[in-house]
């Protein structure tokens, strides 16, 4: 398998972030994982689920849904204002053709919420 | 982010239940104190034929991300608890404690990005070499293995301490505070900390460095900034290198930095060979009157 791919630590980090909430709540047991993922994060979802059941394993979060909202991006242009779907990292704007573009959503890298037990 | 301290015994890449492999922190001539620099030999049966059925996404295509306070119903009583927090954000609040730390000490930080190969360590002993006598100069080296780096910039008699990342493909926040703590930096010394050679993972991953610069050499297409956009967009700087090697390729540096421009309108560009020195000392004079 490919090693070394950055989903795993990111993958990890809501293993954490995870279990802290629910312990925080009193919570035993995570049956569900919502995240919100730009599509410009740099992530792989498929990775990112792989990584996930790898780094789940032995924790409040085993056998968990992962649910993955993928957040579309979205550019303003620099120039005009418009503000546009990006249809890839490097799309111009549609309004003036300009390429200078400040990337407003697709970025998000976020735990929405959890689903937790008792 | 990779865990320098926790006791976790799985590793880190495919959670095979090896012993907890962590990042490795030296200085040139130091033998690892925790005896972690052992080859993780992945020789163990692997079984992860298992099938994702319980995974699912789905793309949406409004753009803003929007509270779902449609009611849930889950069995056994299960709720729904609200997070709302960034996966990276542990990793962010440790770069900006490493930015505030550096700022208290008018340390300024670089963190080197590029692909492997794309000359960083011979551009970091080139500005070394032209630049020490004016400011102090300390460097963190960052590789998956080795001390190779690390003894290449020894040689310069520059404070150098290697962060070993062992599996990580990138430097975090925590690595660079622990090696900080190993080289007692001066005041108003530049920090240069070599990340490792990967132009996608160290992108998401905030060192506290004030300035990022991505090298990129002649050698590997014109089109590697829209091949890699998220470093490309997250750096300051953008180091166009081996230009003396522009009469056998059919390169174009201008043609590359058209494409980072496409990628970053605000990226600062220095088109330089560290082999042959041209160029260089446009780079040397930004650096010089920071």
């Amino acid at each position: 398998m490919l090693t070394r791919m950055h989903e795993f630590a990111i993958a990890k980090n809501i293993v954490t972030i995870a279990e802290e909430y629910a312990r925080g709540e009193g919570k035993s047991r995570i049956t569900g994982v919502n995240l919100e993922i730009g599509a410009f994060a740099g992530v792989m979802l498929e990775t990112l689920h792989y990584a996930m059941d790898a780094c789940a394993k032995d924790t409040m979060l085993e056998g968990a849904e992962i649910h993955i909202d993928s957040i579309a991006g979205t550019g303003q242009c620099r120039d005009c204002g418009q503000v546009f779907p990006l249809d890839g990292p490097v799309s111009p704007c549609p309004a003036c053709g300009s390429f200078r573009f400040d990337i407003r959503t697709g970025r998000e890298l976020r735990i929405r919420s959890l689903i937790v037990e008792p | 982010m990779l865990n320098l301290k926790t006791k976790k015994t799985m590793c880190d890449t495919c959670g095979c239940g090896q012993p907890g492999e962590k990042a490795t922190i030296r200085l040139p001539g130091e033998k690892a104190d925790d005896g972690l620099d052992h080859p993780h030999s992945h020789d163990h049966p692997h079984q992860h034929s298992h099938p994702h059925s319980n995974s699912h996404h789905h793309s949406h295509n409004h753009p803003h991300s929007h509270p779902h306070d449609h009611p849930h119903q889950h069995d056994h009583g299960s709720t729904e608890l609200q997070v709302g927090e960034d996966i990276l954000g542990k990793n962010n609040l440790m770069a900006e404690r490493n930015r505030g730390y550096f700022e208290a000490r008018a340390i300024t930080a670089f963190n080197l990005v590029s692909s492997p190969g794309s000359g960083k360590t011979t551009l970091l002993e080139q500005t070394i070499a032209r630049v020490k006598d004016r400011k102090p100069f300390y460097i963190i080296e960052g590789d998956q293995q080795s001390m190779l780096d690390a003894e290449r910039i020894d040689k310069t008699g520059i404070p150098v301490v290697q962060v070993n990342t062992g599996n990580a493909c990138h430097l975090d926040a925590l690595m660079v505070r622990e090696a900080v703590k190993k080289l007692d930096i001066r005041e108003g010394a530049f920090l240069m900390i070599e990340n490792v050679g990967n132009l996608i993972c160290p992108s998401l991953f905030d060192l506290g460095e004030h300035y990022r610069v991505v090298t990129v050499s002649v050698t590997e297409g014109d089109d590697k900034p829209l091949k890699y956009p998220g470093m490309f967009r997250t750096s300051h700087i953008c180091i166009i290198n081996k230009i003396d090697l522009l009469p056998h390729l059919d390169s174009d540096p201008e043609r590359i930095r058209e494409h980072a421009l496409r990628v970053n309108p605000d990226l600062r560009f220095f088109m330089l060979s560290a082999r042959t020195g041209e160029g260089m000392e446009e780079w040397i004079d930004w650096l010089a009157g920071l």
